[in-house]
């Protein structure tokens, strides 16, 4: 099972998602944080309880926290998706794992991985990561990737800089961008997890200032709230509008999401902007101030292409993979923006016109899931 | 732009007995052996290596086509030229729905560096993943070339126009000057018999579609093309007139007015164009009542009409074709006009006149069946017992002979006409269009769309290359009231009734469409609205008659109160005002006009058929409209062959509406009445891009 198929071409993607990690959504920047290991443990308690009837979870953790130490802190890519596939692979193993032999029969586990869970297993811990733990390098870069808009590269540097933690920080926002100082200013809110009834608020508003403004726009919330789960890291809202489809340039109709997110700022529900382009917004929202700030992307979308986004959007991670996976033995390449055959000697055709989420399944013949199936 | 030509099949994955991939070659259909293949391929060799610059690709009930391109040097190396493109949806498929669309791909949707080099070796691949029980290949596939020897202005640098699905030809002049139609004759003549050309542009989406499809390639008979003629024509004789002060009843007395002046120039122009033609094709029973009435008018489109025998004759064209040549706008258009003309009307011996026909006959018997053989014969006919591939003619005496029933329980599409046709080509002594002759109701019906082209016997001894290739006067008469016979014959087909019906809500519409139209916009564009008009309603020609009558009395005393109406509407549009919507006093101008138009109309022009540009689309009115609206928009849009749905369930092709309907993924085109108007007024299908609500 390998993480990187069918979404190598957003390299973002590959960052978070695994049926293990925290099941942000997938497509959204990495955000784990693995600080120190009892941090770690609240973390992955909260963000991952798909993983709850995993006999082996405490292995899975342990990997995907390498895998995390890999991509933050060696920033080293292909580790990070070793782990993460090594680590999926092992939580849909039905039975509890006896030892790395055992394990390296699984897809995606090696004989590397297959010596460290023997070493789990033997001792309950791991020098690798013991040795991560107690280096304050790799703990503040951890730690500091966790505010939205400082990556990896970004955090490298302030830890260079002998900037260790989020105090650090506040002292020092001269070396932070727009993003960066809202991420740091909402720091502790972001990291709250959003109930489903609080989304399902900021939906009712969202679609009814929406369609205030114009009624040809059409609303979705994808993500995991889509696929019905009782709380989601942040929420993304999928528009469109009849006037905007692939042909159109983007520029032209940047004025559509832009008289968006203005009537929203107006109504008070965006509170701040992260970053705004014509087709993507970035930014955080409330409800009420009672309410902790939350993390609001909105993305525009070619009408023609709504569809693919939607599925895209919602997935989860792994659904998506399966099911671009089905689609290439179909003679169908599928990303986030077409579905689209394959020609003779491999070049993908025209985008097939799709008139909703169901006729992609339909093409690729693959029986349909609604959204709360997909939950891979 | 022209097409490349096909050499041969070099090989396919399968074929079909009944439909053979060497039926690609002649534009015909190739399906597969055994339906629930994965694929079907057909490579074609090129008679040449060309630069492709747009493909036609007529379904057969694949999903997916893809068209490959390579080298004889390197004939496996197959590079992409069109990726593969959807023809069916999954739904289409096992519905078995839409299973023969169209797709016109212009250079723009060809991949990059393959459309800018030349090959000579295609490879289409078809896929039908969706139903595994359909026999899946072709209709028909066309290269576009930018090789031309003959037409080196239109290369690749002019790309084709699609629209959507449709292709649209390229604009046509609309601005016919003096007698070009004249000038085009005698290129006509000048080269009797070309082959016929290719279908391009609508014309094949038409043929397509058509049953009628077995027979050999028809030539595409642009209608506007034959409008335009008798439009210049008429534009020709009427102007010289109007411009001379001395003739002009009403100018003279107004001539302290020059702007009106000016404008109504222009303005009898148009009338006469909407206003001619109802005098011209009209029987002449009909015209009796008039002749009756107003014989002593010297202006009076009666004696124009009994002017127009002799002159439609003989005499005009030479004459005309004299006057022409001092403008040189002229001779271009005329050159274009006479290419289509060609395409329309070639010549052959007599015993060739059926060469490419092969009749079966049926439900005939002895001996009238043996005169029938012997006819057909006679004309270079192939006869056959028993229908098989290569015949394309069914002489049948009813529509539920053994014969007939059996190929239509086998779908296939013969042409299928009474003895009457074999029996009329053989004393006309030549090929007569079909469609008149159809046995059957679905045939008849589409006599307005493409006229077939006509072979005419070649006369030995006749000087083609002159200008006497006129075949003789009988022959003449006949041909110019064969859009009319094709009318009566079929008179209460469902056509006729549309096409009065359109005609009575066209003249109103055009006041009000008028309005918005700028005066520059085409000459010609009156043509098609015109075609509503039709000569059969006699009403029309009374109410016309009683408005001369008033108008001889108040003639004098209205003329500088006319001056005024005009100069305050000739902009907008009171010259299309049919007789009946307006006032007496417009009525009256331009009977006045109308009648003089007559006096100088060509008896040449002939009614055309109606327009069916809006075949096999189907429409959809959105219900914001106003209901008056939606009527006319409804007439219209039957007149031209379209469908209307009932509901949004079904995808229309076009959405006709005031504003943009929200349909998420709808594949229609959201366009405002306006569109539909434009292709009346042009007589074909306009780009709706202009006209799309976003």
């Amino acid at each position: 099972m390998c993480l990187a198929v069918g979404l190598s071409k957003q390299p973002s993607a590959l960052l978070t998602a695994s049926s293990l990690v925290p099941r942000t959504l997938f497509y959204e920047k990495g955000r784990e944080f693995h600080l120190a290991f009892g941090v770690f443990i609240i973390m992955s308690k909260r963000k991952n309880p798909a993983t709850s009837g995993n006999l082996n979870h405490d292995i899975c953790d342990f990997l995907s926290e390498l895998a995390n130490y890999e991509k933050n802190v060696n920033r080293n890519i292909h580790k990070y998706n070793a782990y993460r596939k090594a680590a999926s692979a092992i939580a849909s193993h039905s039975t509890r794992l006896t030892s790395g032999e055992e394990a390296r029969k699984l897809d995606g586990v090696g004989q590397k991985i297959s010596d460290k869970i023997n070493e789990f297993l033997s001792t309950g811990k791991l020098q690798k990561l013991e040795k991560i733990h107690s280096d304050d390098t790799s703990t503040a870069v951890t730690l500091l990737t966790r505010v939205s808009g400082i990556g990896p590269a970004k955090a490298k540097e302030l830890v260079n800089d002998g900037i260790r933690s989020i105090e650090d920080l506040e002292s020092h926002k001269e070396k932070l961008n727009h993003h960066q100082l809202i991420g740091l200013k909402y720091f502790n809110d972001f990291e709250v997890k959003i109930p489903r009834s609080e989304i399902e608020e900021i939906e009712a508003v969202l679609v009814k200032k929406i369609s205030d403004l114009d009624s040809d726009y059409i609303v979705t919330i994808c993500g995991s709230y889509r696929r019905g789960k009782s709380e989601s890291g942040d929420i993304d809202a999928l528009i469109t509008h009849p006037s905007f489809t692939s042909d159109v340039k983007a520029k032209t109709k940047s004025h559509l999401l832009k008289d968006v997110t203005k009537c929203l700022e107006e109504c008070g529900l965006i509170c701040d902007t992260l970053s705004h382009g014509d087709v993507k917004f970035m930014g955080a929202c409330r409800l009420s101030e009672k309410h902790p700030v939350r993390r609001l992307d909105i993305r525009l979308t070619p009408q023609d292409q709504y569809w693919c986004s939607i599925l895209y959007f919602t997935g989860s991670d792994m659904f998506n993979k399966e099911m671009r996976t089905h689609a290439l033995q179909k003679g169908y390449t599928l990303n986030e923006y077409s579905l689209r055959p394959l020609g003779s000697t491999g070049v993908p055709g025209e985008p097939v016109f799709l008139a909703s989420e169901k006729d992609i399944f339909e093409y690729i013949d693959y029986p349909y899931k609604g959204p709360d199936e997909r939950s891979v | 732009m022209p097409q490349a030509k096909f050499d041969r099949i070099v090989s396919c994955s399968s074929e079909d007995p009944a439909y053979p991939s060497k039926n690609l070659l002649l534009g015909r259909k190739w399906r597969s052996k055994e339906a629930g293949e994965e694929k079907e391929t057909v490579i074609i060799q090129l008679s040449e290596p060309y630069n492709i610059t747009g493909i036609d690709i007529g379904n057969e009930s694949s999903a997916f086509v893809e068209v490959l391109v390579s080298r004889t040097s390197s004939p496996d190396d197959f590079k992409v030229l069109l990726v593969m493109s959807s023809f069916m949806t999954p739904m289409d498929a096992r519905a078995e729905a839409n299973k023969n669309r169209v797709r016109m791909f212009a250079r723009d949707s060809l991949s990059d560096p393959e459309r800018k080099e030349k090959w000579d070796r295609i490879k289409v691949v078809c896929t039908q993943p969706f139903n595994k029980h359909m026999q899946y290949g072709l209709s028909f596939i066309k290269l576009h070339t930018s090789d031309s020897k003959e037409e080196p202005t239109r290369n690749p640098n002019t790309p084709v126009k699609a629209l959507g699905r449709f292709t649209l030809k390229d604009e046509e002049e609309s601005d016919f000057s003096l007698g070009s139609f004249f000038s085009r004759r005698k290129d006509l003549q000048a080269s009797p018999s070309p082959a016929p050309a290719p279908l391009t542009g609508a014309a094949a989406v038409r043929d397509a579609s058509s049953p009628a499809n077995l027979a050999q390639q028809k030539p595409p008979l642009k209608r506007k093309g034959s409008d335009d003629l008798t439009d210049s024509q008429k534009k020709k004789k009427g102007r010289p007139k109007k411009d001379d002060p001395d003739t002009s009843t009403y100018k003279d007395t107004n001539d302290d007015v020059t702007d009106s002046q000016k404008k109504k120039k222009d303005k009898p122009k148009k009338d006469e164009d909407t206003e001619a033609k109802p005098g011209k094709n009209k029987s002449p029973s009909k015209e009796k009542p008039k002749k009756d009435l107003d014989d002593s008018n010297e202006n009076s489109p009666k004696l124009n009409i009994v002017k127009k025998k002799p002159v439609s004759t003989d005499q005009p064209k030479h004459r005309a074709a004299t006057d022409i040549a001092s403008t040189s706008k002229a001779s271009q258009n005329s050159q274009k006009a006479s290419n289509e003309k060609r395409s329309h009307i070639t010549y052959k011996p007599f015993a060739k006149l059926l060469e490419d026909v092969e009749i079966v006959i049926s439900g005939y018997q002895n001996p009238g069946r043996a005169h029938i053989r012997d006819k057909a014969l006679a004309m270079g006919s192939k006869y056959c017992g028993d229908w098989r591939s290569s015949s394309t003619h069914l002489i049948c005496a009813f529509t539920n002979t053994p014969k007939l029933q059996q190929l239509q329980s086998q779908g296939v599409n013969a042409i299928v006409v009474s003895r009457d046709w074999v029996d009329d080509c053989y004393s006309e002594r030549k090929k007569l269009p079909w469609r008149s002759y159809a046995l059957l109701d679905k045939d008849k019906r589409n006599s307005g769309g493409t006229p077939e082209p006509e072979v005419w016997e070649l006369i030995p001894g006749m000087d083609i290359n002159h200008d006497s290739p006129l075949p003789p006067v009988s022959r003449r008469n006949n041909i110019a009231t064969q859009d009319t016979r094709l009318k009566s014959d079929s008179e209460d087909s469902e056509d006729e009734i549309q096409r009065i019906k359109a005609k009575q809500n066209m003249q109103k519409k055009k006041v009000e469409e008028r309005k918005n139209k700028d005066l520059n916009g085409s000459i010609s564009k009156n043509n098609k609205r015109s075609i509503g008009s039709d000569s059969s309603d006699s009403e029309d020609e009374i109410k016309r008659v009683k408005a001369k009558q008033d108008l001889k009395k108040k003639q004098l005393d209205d003329e500088s109160k006319k001056t005024k109406d005009l100069k305050g509407k000739t902009s907008d549009d009171a010259y299309n005002c049919s007789t009946d919507a307006d006032s007496e006093e417009e009525a009256k101008i331009r009977l006045a006009e109308w009648s003089k138009a007559q006096m100088n109309k060509s008896p040449l022009d002939d009614l055309p058929p109606l327009a069916d540009f809006f075949k096999d689309k189907t429409f959809f009115l959105s219900t914001e409209l106003p209901e008056k609206e939606r009527q006319s928009l409804c007439r219209y849009i039957v007149a031209f062959g379209g469908d209307l749905l009932e509901s949004e369930d079904k995808p229309a092709h076009f959405i006709i509406s005031s504003k943009k309907l929200k349909l998420p993924g709808s594949r229609s085109v959201c366009v405002t009445p306006e569109w539909v108007w434009e292709c009346n007024d042009r007589g074909r299908l306009v780009s709706p891009i202009l006209y799309e609500l976003i």
